[in-house]
């Protein structure tokens, strides 16, 4: 019994630390995850919306007085209203306009609080450009693959370290990612960033890669 | 010509006449740069072996070379190497290694080093009996493919084919071949009066199953390699086609012509014990089995043309499901390695013949080949590189291409080369 007990013990302590490796592996406690919201939205997508961000600034930037509720929904409701009437063609593209508009307004509205979020989302346009610019797709790949990587940026610019977040589940899709973070090997515009955007936003940076 | 065996060939230099001579076509958009140091050693081998390796990786498409001429062939040491330097040549790795020729075996060391993240993520060693030289370049351009990009080579892997040689005397020989993945080392399995077709590996590579028509009838045999030994499967007196092993090798799917049209069954090797998988007015034909041995896709002519239909081995008495929708002519399809897609045979509008490939999650088809009458595709075990047959004029012969967009021809030299099958990966 005594025996039995003991390898009871043994099997449960080798489950614990296997679960652990596991779950190290597979990214549990990495707490760096959380940032990837700054630029591992769709590289695609996010191209698409700022065209989308303008015009929505464009037209809040005039009632952007109160910051009452009541009102601002109905200032919501009435771009609706007013835009289901106006468009006609574009019918397809709305709804995707409506759904994302809370979020458009939340980052807009973060756009505009500071001058340093406006450059921080200068500074991440551009790294998606260059990478953008640097990578290709390969051919004959499933349609809705997504991988994402984390880059280990060096105040120089220069991508220190790359890691695969997320594999796509096939490599050579996973291999052009990483081939296109290789290529790029330096950002060369890193040295615009003054050191202390720097340090707070861009020394770990997750992206991701999702062809349209 | 005279049969060759496999002794003389190794000691013959890379393209011989009889043997089938590579081509690449066509890379990859985005290749690896690679620079390869010639290996060093004694001179006997160590050209032969570079180039098996050098053309190994180039067949890929995937691996961009330094030209080798650029390179003068010295030993670097891990310290000494300049990562600064190769970057500056735009590499994204390097390939050092040297041979040592013993007397009763040759071995092979290598190292591989990544320029951007300068170190060394491989180290090495390959070794053989002397006699077995391109086997060892095979095995260790494989190990360099495989660090660099992930991906299994398959270098090392096995093709069967058949070539059909004309004479003057209107006598035709048919040949079942056995060779390299790059068409060297060409060994003859069988030499029939009659025909020979579909060629079958069984999954541990020790095998092969065939239709021969030697006895009037097609009937299946299941040859061993090694020794030579045949046997006829199923001694029923009707016509037997098309064999395909299950990935475990304990069964055979057939196609047989018993009840009046060709249906799919399934031998099981142990006892001879027949299922039959199809029950249809139209012909079921040219099965083969998923990667997880737990389905079967087959041609099926029960929608009026022939379409590819899938059916699920687990559940009893499921509906064969159509998988192939686009045009009038869909068939001989396999399964990628991982499931998520078909490579099979598809008639285009315009009445050629291409080989296409359909992911599982996509309603669309892709059409992979150019060619007018593209045949009986078979997918490499690392599901990158499928090999089909082509028809030049009115020489047919075999030709390659991967995933990501290299090609390559394998030029038979004499016959008619048809129906190539890649081999599973043999270590």
């Amino acid at each position: 019994m005594t025996a039995n007990l003991r390898y009871l013990n043994a099997s449960f302590f080798s489950f614990c630390f296997h679960a652990l490796i596991f779950l190290y592996i597979y990214g549990t406690f990495d707490t760096n995850n959380s940032q990837s919201l700054l630029i591992s939205k769709p590289l695609m997508v996010q191209l698409r919306f700022e065209s989308e961000i303008q015009a929505a600034q464009k037209k809040i930037r005039p009632v952007n007085k109160p910051p009452d509720t009541q009102s601002f929904q109905q200032q919501e409701r009435k771009t609706n209203s007013s835009e289901s009437t106006e468009s006609v063609i574009p019918v397809i593209e709305e709804p995707m306009l409506y759904s994302n508009l809370a979020d458009l307004l939340e980052q807009e509205e973060s756009v505009i609080l500071s001058e340093q979020d406006e450059k921080i989302f200068f500074y991440s346009q551009k790294i998606i450009q260059t990478i953008e610019d640097a990578w290709m797709k390969p051919r004959n790949i499933p349609e809705g693959l997504v991988a994402n990587l984390r880059l280990n940026i060096q105040p120089t610019g220069r991508i220190s370290r790359v890691d695969l977040l997320k594999s796509s589940g096939n490599i050579r899709f996973d291999n052009s990612a990483l081939q296109a973070v290789r290529r790029v090997e330096t950002l060369n515009f890193f040295n615009e960033i003054p050191s202390g955007l720097y340090k707070k936003e861009f020394t770990k940076i997750a992206v991701s890669f999702k062809p349209s | 010509m005279k049969k060759i065996t496999i002794l003389t060939l190794i000691f013959l230099p890379l393209a011989c006449p009889g043997e089938l001579f590579l081509e690449i076509t066509k890379g990859s958009e985005d290749p690896f740069k690679v620079a390869i140091i010639s290996f060093e050693g004694s001179a006997s081998v160590s050209k032969k072996l570079n180039e098996v390796i050098r053309n190994d990786l180039n067949r890929t498409g995937e691996f961009d070379l330094l030209d080798a001429s650029l390179l003068l062939p010295l030993i670097v040491e891990e310290n000494e190497i300049n990562y600064g330097d190769w970057n500056l040549l735009g590499m994204d790795y390097l390939v050092t290694g040297n041979i040592i020729n013993m007397k009763n075996s040759t071995d092979v060391n290598y190292e591989i080093y990544d320029i951007q993240k300068k170190k060394k993520i491989r180290s090495s060693k390959v070794f053989g009996l002397p006699n077995q030289l391109r086997q060892l370049a095979h095995y260790t351009s494989d190990g360099i493919y495989e660090s660099i990009s992930g991906i299994k080579g398959i270098a090392s892997t096995k093709l069967l084919y058949v070539i059909d040689v004309h004479s003057k005397n209107l006598n035709t020989r048919y040949r079942l071949m056995l060779a390299d993945s790059d068409g060297a080392n060409e060994q003859t399995l069988l030499s029939s009066s009659e025909p020979i077709i579909s060629p079958s590996w069984s999954p541990d590579g020790k095998k092969v199953a065939y239709v021969s028509f030697e006895t009037g009838l097609a009937k299946v045999y299941i040859q061993n390699i090694a020794t030579g030994k045949r046997d006829s499967v199923l001694s029923k007196n009707t016509q037997i086609s098309s064999p395909s092993w299950s990935p475990d090798g304990k069964y055979l799917s057939l196609t047989l012509y018993q009840d009046g049209n060709a249906e799919i069954y399934i031998l099981r090797l142990r006892d001879q014990t027949l299922t039959r998988m199809t029950n249809q007015f139209a012909i079921d034909t040219e099965s083969t089995w998923s990667p997880k041995g737990n389905k079967i896709l087959f041609t099926s002519g029960r929608s009026g043309s022939p379409q590819i239909y899938e059916l699920d081995l687990r559940r009893l008495n499921a509906r064969a499901k159509r998988l192939s929708f686009e045009g009038s002519y869909n068939a001989k399809a396999s399964y990628l390695p991982n499931e998520e897609g078909i490579i099979f045979v598809h008639r285009s509008n315009d009445g050629l013949f291409h080989i296409a490939l359909k992911y599982k999650k996509e309603n669309f088809l892709r059409i992979l080949t150019e060619a007018k009458m593209d045949e009986s595709p078979s997918v490499a075990p690392n599901g990158n590189m499928v090999i089909y047959g082509i028809t030049e004029g009115d020489q047919s012969m075999l030709a390659g291409f991967s995933l990501s967009g290299a090609s390559f021809k394998l030029p038979a030299s004499q016959g008619e080369v048809r129906e190539p099958a890649w081999s599973n990966f043999l270590r």
